[in-house]
């Protein structure tokens, strides 16, 4: 036996072997239904803390395979309104024979949305495109793997239903100015219950702000009240008026203006 | 001497080497590209199949393949020890080598659909693959550094 030219061989085999069983034990388990994932149909919101709005998307994974998959890490472009906001996970693993338990978390900085489609984030609805990246590595490193794509889904505002009513229950006089009483209600997101809110509210007329008037509430399902605007008796005309609602809660603040006619107090 | 002349060869030894190169490098590659393909097409799949370029990559292969199996022809035609064998050897290797990173696609695959995009990176197999085509050419250098002495003995 020529031990020289036999080792060499016997090398090349070996590794030609190795690499089939890698490819064998790999493949096998995921062309007969060895990975399983199982999703919820939407994200849970965890959180909206200074501006920054935290999602979880809790998520199992089965992995019938002989490897661990590696090193997964998922990212997420969101694109709200134009402007696009990325999140990644934190690295995970998935382990073979068992079913994993992940809960990623993604969080985006409303704060970095510009100030008129943060608005339509916070008052309406809309469609949000999400582009999912997902990458890891298998078969002990030796095979990685990328798979990006893209999802469509609905936006609900996080302010729904809201009514601002300068005209009605009442106003009363107040000296030479007068005190306008506007209702105002809402429902609020899951996500938003619990969290205080700072409403500042400002009357326009046509020739200028005529009077403003906050109020704090701890925000429920359902919120309405009643805020008191105090405003010059000059008012007391007919015309148009602009009401702009901001609204601050988690460290967003969002504006919107409703425009009413006013026919005088008389 | 001549040693790349044909009268030291065995022709019965070429054919061999050669029906085993074109069944490893040509026949079942092939068969493995034409399952693949019809897989792909029966589920659908047919802008895979284009962005794999499967058709001209079976071509391809056959091609490299011949070469493969053309080399080993003379390979296994001259005998142990003779510098031709190493040559043919070490030639049939590189041409393998080459054969191997075509049917491997360089190490890795890209696939687009609508909303999808998939990349596999497997560069690292492919190197370990390459890396025993390294050690086989590797092998003819030392067969002919092992039996030179007894290939001179029977020239004389």
């Amino acid at each position: 036996m020529r031990w020289g030219p036999f080792a060499l061989r016997a090398g090349a085999v070996a590794v030609q072997l190795f690499v089939a069983a890698i490819l064998v034990l790999s493949v096998l388990p995921l062309a007969t239904g060895g990975i399983e994932i199982n999703t919820p149909n939407e994200a849970s919101a965890v959180s909206l803390q200074d501006g920054v709005l935290t999602m979880g998307f809790p998520l199992e994974v089965y992995n019938g395979g002989y490897f661990d998959i590696d090193d997964v890490r998922v990212s997420i472009a969101m694109d709200a309104n134009g402007t696009v906001l990325t999140s990644a996970a934190e690295a995970m693993d998935i382990r073979s024979g068992m079913v994993n338990h992940l809960d990623p978390t993604f969080s985006f900085d409303l704060n970095d949305i510009a100030p008129a489609k943060l608005a339509s984030m916070v008052f309406e609805r809309s469609q949000m495109v999400l582009d999912i990246d997902v990458e890891g590595t298998y078969s002990l490193g030796l095979v990685g793997a990328d798979a990006s794509y893209r999802r469509t889904v609905d936006w609900e505002p996080l302010v729904r239903s809201l009514v601002l009513s300068p005209d009605e229950p009442s106003w009363e006089e107040n000296g030479t100015a007068i005190d306008l009483l506007m209702r105002y209600s809402f429902d609020a997101s899951p996500l938003l219950i619990g969290l205080e809110t700072g409403m500042a509210f400002t009357l326009i007329g046509e020739d200028g702000p005529l009077g403003d008037a906050t109020a704090t509430i701890v925000l429920a399902h359902h919120n309405e009240g009643v805020v008191r605007l105090t405003v010059p008796a000059s008012m007391m005309g007919p015309q148009d008026l602009m009401v702009d609602l901001g609204l601050s809660v988690g460290g967003v603040e969002a504006h919107i203006d409703r425009e009413y006619r006013w026919e005088g107090a008389a | 001497m001549n040693e790349f002349s044909i009268h030291h060869g065995k022709w019965s030894k070429g054919l061999l080497a050669a029906a085993g190169a074109l069944v490893k490098y040509v026949a079942v590659p092939i068969l493995l590209l034409f399952i693949l393909t019809g897989l792909l097409e029966s589920a659908g799949g047919e802008e895979f199949v284009q962005q794999l370029a499967l058709p001209e990559l079976t071509t391809l292969v056959a091609l490299l393949g011949a070469i493969v199996a053309a080399l080993t022809f003379f390979r296994g035609f001259y005998p142990m020890g003779s510098l031709s064998r190493m040559a043919f050897g070490v030639a049939s290797m590189a041409a393998a080598g080459v054969w191997l990173w075509t049917f491997t696609k360089g190490g890795s695959i890209a696939l687009e659909g609508s909303d999808i995009a998939l990349g596999i990176d497997y560069m690292a197999l492919v190197l370990l693959l390459l890396l025993a085509v390294v050690l086989r050419g590797a092998s003819f250098v030392a067969e002919m550094l092992t039996y030179r002495k007894e290939w001179l003995a029977t020239l004389s």
